[in-house]
């Protein structure tokens, strides 16, 4: 009986160490992983989901991540974003702004000459102070565009979009 | 670091190829008749969990977790000690691994993929991220050394190699682990045993 309390306590043991395995470090959900300085930046995602990725001052930077991520970019040539799923993304003060990223989708695009946007349904895209924001939406979204040169929004349903007032276009309905 | 687990792992190996005849006739030669504690059994299969409790070989690193399964063939009932009850088999299996990686300064990664997006742009859609996360197929080739401590109870010592690959990488790294057996009936033991690169627990069917 004793060996057998033994060998369970070893087993335990043993399981314990296998359920206890983890990462440790930075680029973790809900923690900020912040990239700058330099010439290129890439940012992934750790744990797939979640994550808080910063990019700034750099020439290019891309960030990738799964569902619920929030991606923040200015000061760069050339900013990129794919995401999943409800992300909040904020790209600024950059000469390029690209993004694909899935439903629910928050994209803000301020001081910048080029925003290019493809979004998944239930998103909003603001363009502000934009020389060519384009977006390209599944589904409905809501596209504001302030202070912008050309703004082209195709909804890739093959439908029109439509105004509603205040700068806002959409597709679906308002 | 590597450089040192080699060296140990090589010695230990060529070690233990090296003494078995030597061994094996010193046993013969006082006819010990030390069986008694040692099951009947030429296979034993063996499903695992496994653990990477540390940096693998090749590019990943972090901890990991997955399953596996392992054949061990007995080769000799009689060990390297003359004096105790040992045995000798051959080990082979296959282990998956995820590795969660470890982050803190390596998250930043090279762009892998691109996919053209609205207006000219090239959005990147894959980050290959030094330590990030990565999937591990481990294939082990090890001696495994048994020692039959009581009815019961045994412990076994495996030096060896594994063959690992990952994504566009591959490698032979070497290996060790210690561990034990609680055997609950003739055919059926628990097993664990820990080492690098992986840790197992699981259950032995003795064949």
């Amino acid at each position: 009986m004793t060996s057998f309390r033994l060998g369970l306590l070893l087993v335990a043991l043993a399981a314990l160490a296998v359920a206890s395995c983890h990462g440790d470090g930075g680029c973790r959900r809900g923690e900020a992983c912040d990239c700058f300085d330099g010439n290129e930046c890439y940012l992934g995602c750790g744990d797939g989901d979640g994550c808080d990725q910063s990019c700034h001052n750099v020439n290019t930077c891309g960030a990738v991540c799964g569902n619920g991520c929030t991606h923040t970019c200015h000061d760069t040539t050339t900013c990129t974003t794919d995401c999943g799923n409800d992300c909040q993304i904020d790209c600024h003060t950059n000469n390029t702004c690209g993004a694909i990223c899935g439903a629910r989708c928050d994209y803000a695009c301020s001081n910048v000459t080029t925003c290019g946007v493809r979004v998944g349904p239930g998103s909003i895209v603001t363009c502000t102070q934009v020389n060519n924001c384009t977006v390209e939406c599944h589904g409905d979204c809501q596209v504001q565009c302030s202070g912008v040169g050309s703004c082209n929004v195709t909804c890739l349903d093959g439908t029109l979009p439509i105004t509603c007032g205040g700068d806002v276009l959409a597709c679906g309905s308002c | 670091m590597l450089a040192p687990r080699w060296i140990l792992g090589a010695a230990l190996l060529a070690g233990m190829l090296a003494i078995p005849g030597v061994a094996h006739a010193q046993y013969r030669a006082h006819g010990y008749s030390q069986y008694r504690q040692q099951p009947a059994y030429t296979l034993e299969l063996e499903p695992h969990l496994v653990a990477g409790l540390g940096n693998p070989p090749g590019p990943g690193s972090g901890q990991g977790g997955g399953a596996g399964v392992r054949g061990s063939i007995v080769v000799s009932r009689d060990g390297f000690i003359p004096t105790a009850n040992d045995s000798l088999a051959i080990g082979f299996g296959i282990d998956a691994l995820h590795y969660r990686g470890a982050y803190g300064a390596d998250y930043f990664g090279t762009c892998v993929a691109r996919t053209p997006g609205p207006a000219g742009t090239l959005v990147c859609t894959e980050v290959d991220t030094p330590g990030g996360p990565r999937n591990y197929l481990f294939v082990p080739l090890v001696l495994q050394w048994n020692f039959w401590l009581t009815d019961r109870w045994s412990v076994l010592v495996e030096p060896g190699l594994d063959l690992y690959f990952t994504a566009d990488h591959g490698g032979v790294a070497p290996s060790l682990d210690i561990g034990g057996r609680f055997q609950l009936n003739n055919v059926v033991s628990l097993i664990f045993r820990l080492g690098w690169p992986t840790a197992t627990v699981g259950i032995s069917f003795l064949l």
